[in-house]
């Protein structure tokens, strides 16, 4: 096997391989969902979320938990489709910001984001087998 | 005799000096212990006098039309508020006995708006609002966003500036001059450590040595030295003697900052907490209980995060609270992609090796 062929096998397996793992990726998100219930601030997508982090974390003051859906368990048995609902419930949380004096201060008391919930709907399917 | 006049009248200064600094001294050590000094009940407002122009409204709404995530929707929220419901007023009570506390938040003019309490015990404590009930561990354990250390040191410094506008801040700064001048008025001159660097802050007030007692009237905060440009003010006005307070407490406060839009904080209650009513008032709710401030609950989410794990539990029609299964909670998805992606680093793996295999019994 000349220098060529070697390097075009190994050019395949490793195209082979990349595939591979792509695919086992995509199988494990997986395309049943279960429907559920979560609080609404985990869900939030949007570039304003509470800060929960740092010396001077806003606070939540309210998260409902909201009409949501989980990746459905191998054999799970579960819906295909999602569909995305009107905004609905508010995650709320005030917000702190350091001062000049190093103190913790409330700048804005109850800011608001809407969560999307998501349903399921559709087509009935089972589980992560099933693309 | 002149001789004798004069040592009287310094005799008097120094005491009168002497006895103003020690006061002084007893405020700012009473403040530096924090809400562990504290037993009382305070209900105050504070409402933002931000200057906001509504008129930017229809431009604002243009600009941001075509994008959900466009930072300008910030803004265009609040103006839109303000233009409703008018400034931002909160509305809060606390009570407070040795560390311990309850904070009432009371709803704002925004009818979506609801009311928020906190309870905090230190080694345990819990909140509510119209639909979630959430119970806390120790100070330490809290999951953050949930640790209520921000409200607290927040309504902390709020209580101790109605009561010595300043002296909680000066309790954390370095006091180099006291000058009490003959008219009464005295000012403290110190340099407070803050992450900008070393800061001037200077706290004006009154002593009257008739009563042995005085006020703390305000205070200014400079960018650097005290020939700086000034970067914060607090005013204080309307005080008023009150029993077993070490300074009169002022009834209304301005604060003014570079870092924060301007509010006035006004006092509408303070007094002496019964020991009773803090027992009360500190006691959580059962599942279909009554709270003695916001009456029989109506909270449908009971989020527990005494343990290790977060549990969430949701009630059901018939109001029995039924647990949320964990691969259901966001600590549970986060485990889930974890649990998903191990997976599917031990297929791509195994399909690797198998590849292998045949390639190299294929060259053999």
């Amino acid at each position: 096997m000349t220098y060529t062929e070697k390097l075009a096998v190994n050019t395949r397996t490793n195209t082979a391989l990349v595939a591979s793992i792509v695919l086992s990726a995509s199988a494990a998100v997986g395309a049943c969902f279960v429907a559920a219930q979560k609080p609404c601030c985990s869900l939030l997508t949007n570039n304003f979320k509470p800060n929960p982090e740092g010396p001077c974390p806003d606070n939540i003051t309210s998260n409902p938990t909201v009409d949501h859906f989980n990746i459905a368990s191998p054999g799970q048995p579960g819906k295909k489709s999602r569909i995305s609902v009107n905004p609905g419930p508010d995650c709320v949380w005030d917000v702190y910001s350091m001062n000049g004096e190093g103190n913790c201060i409330l700048i804005v008391e109850g800011r608001r984001t809407h969560c999307t919930p998501i349903t399921v709907a559709g087509a009935s399917c089972t589980g992560e087998a099933q693309p | 005799m002149i001789m004798a006049t004069i040592l009287v009248y310094s005799t008097i200064a120094i005491t009168s000096d002497e006895q103003a600094r020690a006061w002084f001294d007893r405020v700012v050590a009473h403040a530096r212990s924090g809400l562990d000094s504290l037993e009382l009940k305070i209900t105050y407002r504070v409402e933002s006098l931000e200057p906001l122009d509504t008129t930017q409204i229809p431009a604002l709404r243009a600009r941001v039309k075509d994008f959900p995530e466009h930072p300008d929707r910030i803004l265009l929220d609040r103006l839109e508020r303000f233009e409703r419901f008018g400034p931002e007023i909160r509305t809060q009570t606390v009570w407070v006995r040795h560390g311990q506390l309850r904070i009432s938040r009371e709803p704002t003019l925004d009818p979506g708006s609801f009311y928020y309490d906190l309870i905090d015990f230190g080694d345990s404590g819990w909140s509510l609002t119209p639909t979630q009930l959430s119970l806390v561990g120790t100070r330490d354990s809290r999951p953050r966003g949930q640790s209520f250390a921000s409200p607290i040191s927040a309504s902390a410094l709020e209580v101790h500036d109605f009561i010595a506008p300043g002296a909680a801040t000066l309790a954390r700064a370095d006091v180099q001059r006291f000058i009490l001048d003959p008219t009464g008025r005295w000012s403290a001159e110190s340099v407070l450590a803050t992450p900008a660097g070393p800061r001037a802050y200077v706290v004006r007030g009154r002593w009257d040595p008739s009563r042995g007692a005085g006020a703390f009237a305000g205070s200014q905060l400079h960018e650097s030295g005290l020939d700086s440009k000034v970067i914060s003010t607090l005013e204080a006005s309307d005080h008023r003697p009150t029993a077993g307070m070490l300074s009169d407490p002022a009834s209304v406060l301005m604060y003014a900052s570079q870092a924060s839009p301007p509010r006035r904080a006004t006092l509408v209650a303070l007094a002496a907490l019964d020991p009773a009513e803090f027992k009360a008032v500190t006691a959580r709710p059962t599942l279909n209980g009554s709270d003695p401030i916001r009456g029989p609950v109506t909270f449908t989410q009971i989020n527990d995060y005494t343990g290790r794990d977060a549990e969430y539990r949701v009630a059901d029609e018939k109001r029995e609270f039924q647990t949320v299964a964990v691969e259901e909670t966001p600590e549970g998805r986060q485990r889930a992609w974890l649990r998903r992606a191990g997976w599917a680093l031990a297929a791509g793996i195994l399909v690797t090796i198998v590849l292998l295999r045949v390639k190299q019994a294929r060259s053999a």
